[in-house]
């Protein structure tokens, strides 16, 4: 009796152990669902549509946080440098993933079958190897442009005034001279403004800059990795910027991406300084008045520019794996299925300008979203260039030391050439201190 | 027999027996009577002392090293003084520091003005006082992220009724100005915007103050034929100078280290017309990610703040 007791006793204890070593190690092995970090934005909102199918297609169940825009960056790099990264994968902006590269932060996708990327179908790929891997795969790209109000463009009456008072017919603006004439035309305040834009002290002021900087000919940086944006150039850039916000609404140097956006979708200006998502809001009839009544432009040139190819602000956002994840060949698996032609061709009409030029051509999107082809065109034609400089401080001086000059100059606190040296001074110390001047 | 100790002799009584002096027992309870409050505090603050210390000597550890977490490639590295030497010859902290003193020093006079005018007036106990001090208190209730957000709509040209009222009242230059896009008027309206969210608690300090100030020395005051004036004066402020102290200390460490609000309504701007020392910190620490430096600038705010507060404290002393 007693053996039997003390050889239930031995079984138990075994079995107790076998548990606990199971739950080890299915723990070390990363037990549970896929974890996703992302930004609170209408891409995310798309590619979480096909969720359920990838969950059907592959069995991966995904845990997904999002975070602000404005301090997604910021938890990103604290996370992934911390030494206790909590997710396995990161939606991100392209400006972002390459200080995580350097630190040995990321799991490159040439880990697992890159073929079956398929990343031939994405513009732009030769921007991302990091000493000849891959560690950012794009979900989304898209570019900056002019979006416009056809309903007004397209009216006999206003066709009439504007080529009476111009001397040309009225159409969406080629140069920055007619994008200037085409605002001042249609600036009738209160109802009705020339053209919304972002004056607040942030990145998106910088869009602004760059779209004019790059037409004439700049640039943020040269290839020394010096300061460049105080040229003849950016200073013709920052007056003509400032020229244009005399036909926007007085409240626009308050103004950050909501406002700008909320302003035209309620068809309080003729146009829009933005990038293409911004289609896609304004072709929702649950917050937009102007629905299709909204075409797309690309941004303007200077005429010496007309024919040829200019740097063109371009944005990606994609996905990245967590180098310490447990789970790399499931995160792997996911980037896959979401990233893949027939995920983007679901996901697109939720939300999303895709990565893919294939599905940029599809007949099924074309036919909801026609101006996708006109993106393409652009894109095409056009030298697609990050708004941030490609180093890891680039976000930084386009997202928190340019607009201070910029700001500086549109409130009159400097004349434009001071603030773009003082600025340039502050970008070279930075620099100086990564290592870029030895 | 057993040797018994003193007091022993009173065994059997209803009470322990009583140490004695001289004896072990009675240095024991000696040593509790004089030193029981510290021995009953010293564990909570020593856990505070010991998080603050412990974040300090790693802040200035930090100070002292080169470390940009844009470029984790980098090693970290011992730098000395460098980071201090770059914040004297760095002019952006010398505008930081002008913006922090150019709405610290107005809002905190704001503030002790309003708050010792309201603390007056509901020392007297009118009718409904107990319904304006729960009114009053409600800005001090608000989240700052939703006071900023909810100020800067309410200073919006297009929709905030601020502007609407400035037009109505013939201010129409003021209401056609975007207040957080002027570098003449974005100062003003965070002192304001700080004013009404601090006022609440310079009033509650001055009102308890002015409530723990006998009656006898205002009692005296009349028999000898003194003003409300004199007596404000003479009488009033002097014994309220330990709460006026406080009061001021507290809210002007507050105000150098001013961040929520301006951060939502400004960030900054426009250019750096709005950027106090804590925002410039945050940008050099969370924009730049460069962590020595900004551990650097973290320790000057601090010398700031304790300068600050050091004069007021002196300032006070001398009064009295």
């Amino acid at each position: 009796m007693r053996m039997r007791w003390q050889q239930m006793q031995r079984a138990a204890g075994g079995a107790v152990l076998a548990l606990l070593a199971t739950a080890a190690i299915a723990g070390a092995q990363g037990a549970g669902p896929l974890k996703i970090s992302s930004e609170v934005g209408i891409h995310t909102e798309a590619w979480k549509t096909d969720l359920p199918a990838l969950e059907k297609a592959t069995g991966i169940k995904v845990d997904l946080t999002q975070f602000p825009f404005q301090k997604y960056r910021e938890m990103l790099m604290l996370d992934y440098t911390g030494g206790t990264p909590s997710y396995d994968v990161s939606y991100a902006s392209y400006g972002w993933y390459r200080s995580l590269v350097n630190g040995g932060y990321l799991e490159p996708f040439d880990s697992f079958d890159l073929k079956t990327l398929n990343l031939d179908d994405i513009p732009n790929m030769s921007l991302y190897p990091e000493k000849g891997k891959i560690y950012f795969v794009p979900y989304m790209n898209e570019i900056a442009g002019i979006l416009y109000r056809k309903d007004l463009f397209e009216d006999p009456k206003e066709q009439a005034a504007f080529r009476a008072k111009y001397g040309y017919p009225l159409a969406p603006p080629k140069t920055f001279a007619q994008y200037r004439d085409l605002a001042e035309f249609f600036h009738r305040p209160p109802n009705l403004y020339g053209v919304s834009l972002m004056g607040k002290r942030s990145v998106f002021l910088t869009v602004h800059f760059a779209n004019r900087l790059w037409g004439y000919g700049g640039d943020i940086l040269d290839e020394k990795m010096r300061p460049a944006f105080n040229s003849e150039a950016g200073v013709q850039a920052l007056k003509d910027l400032k020229e244009m916000f005399k036909y926007s609404n007085p409240a626009s140097p308050t103004h950050l991406f909501a406002e700008a956006v909320g302003e035209f979708q309620q068809g309080k200006s003729a146009m829009i300084e933005i990038w293409s998502t911004v289609m896609l809001y304004v072709e929702d009839p649950k917050t937009s008045k102007v629905v299709g009544k909204v075409g797309f432009a690309p941004i303007p040139k200077t005429q010496a520019m007309l024919n040829k190819k200019v740097p063109y602000l371009y944005i990606a956002w994609g996905f990245i794996i967590n180098k310490a994840s447990q789970k790399k060949k499931e995160a792997f698996d996911f980037v896959k299925f979401i990233t893949s032609r027939e995920s983007e061709i679901r996901t697109a009409p939720q939300g999303n300008i895709p990565a893919r030029f294939s599905v940029l051509d599809a007949p099924a999107v074309n036919q909801q979203m026609p101006w996708m082809r006109t993106i393409k065109q652009t894109m095409e034609s056009n030298i697609l260039t990050p708004i941030y400089p490609w180093i890891p401080e680039g976000a930084t001086i386009s997202a928190d030391i340019l607009p201070i000059a910029l700001t500086q100059y549109l409130s009159g606190e400097k004349d434009a050439k001071p603030a773009l040296d003082d600025t340039a001074r502050e970008v070279g110390k930075l620099l100086e201190k990564g290592g870029y001047y030895k | 027999m057993a040797e018994r100790g003193p007091g022993r002799e009173q065994a059997g009584g209803p009470f322990p027996p009583v140490p004695q002096v001289g004896t072990r027992g009675g240095r024991r309870a000696g040593l509790l009577a004089r030193w029981g409050p510290q021995l009953t505090l010293a564990p909570a603050l020593g856990l505070l002392g010991g998080i603050f210390l412990a974040a300090f000597a790693y802040t200035v550890a930090l100070s002292l090293s080169a470390w940009l977490l844009l470029r984790p490639e980098l090693p970290r590295a011992y730098v000395g003084l460098r980071n201090f030497q770059d914040l004297v010859s760095d002019p952006r902290v010398w505008t930081a520091l002008r913006n922090t003193l150019a709405f610290a020093l107005p809002a905190v006079a704001l503030e002790f003005l309003a708050g010792l005018a309201l603390a007056l007036l509901l020392q007297r106990e009118p009718r409904g006082a107990a319904f304006f001090k729960s009114v009053l208190l409600i800005p001090l209730m608000v989240a700052p992220v939703v006071t900023g957000f909810t100020w800067a709509f309410m200073l919006h040209l297009d929709f905030g009724p601020l502007p609407q009222l400035f037009r109505a009242l013939g201010l129409a230059t003021l209401g056609a100005t975007p207040v957080l896009a002027s570098r003449a008027l974005v100062m003003p309206a965070l002192v304001l915007v700080d004013a009404w969210i601090s006022t609440p608690f310079m009033m509650l300090v001055l009102l308890a103050g002015l409530q723990a100030i006998p009656p006898e020395p205002y009692e005296a005051a009349a028999v000898d034929g003194a003003s409300a004036r004199q007596r404000f004066l003479l009488i009033t402020l002097p014994l309220l100078r330990p709460a006026i102290l406080v009061a001021l200390l507290i809210r002007t460490i507050n105000a150098v280290n001013f961040f929520d609000v301006a951060f939502i309504m400004t960030g900054g701007g426009p250019g750096t017309a709005s950027e106090v020392l804590a925002l410039f910190n945050y940008r050099v620490t969370f924009g730049d990610f460069d962590l020595g430096y900004g551990a650097a600038v973290s320790l000057f705010v601090l010398v700031v703040s304790a300068a600050v507060s050091l004069s007021y404290i002196r300032t006070l002393q001398r009064a009295s």
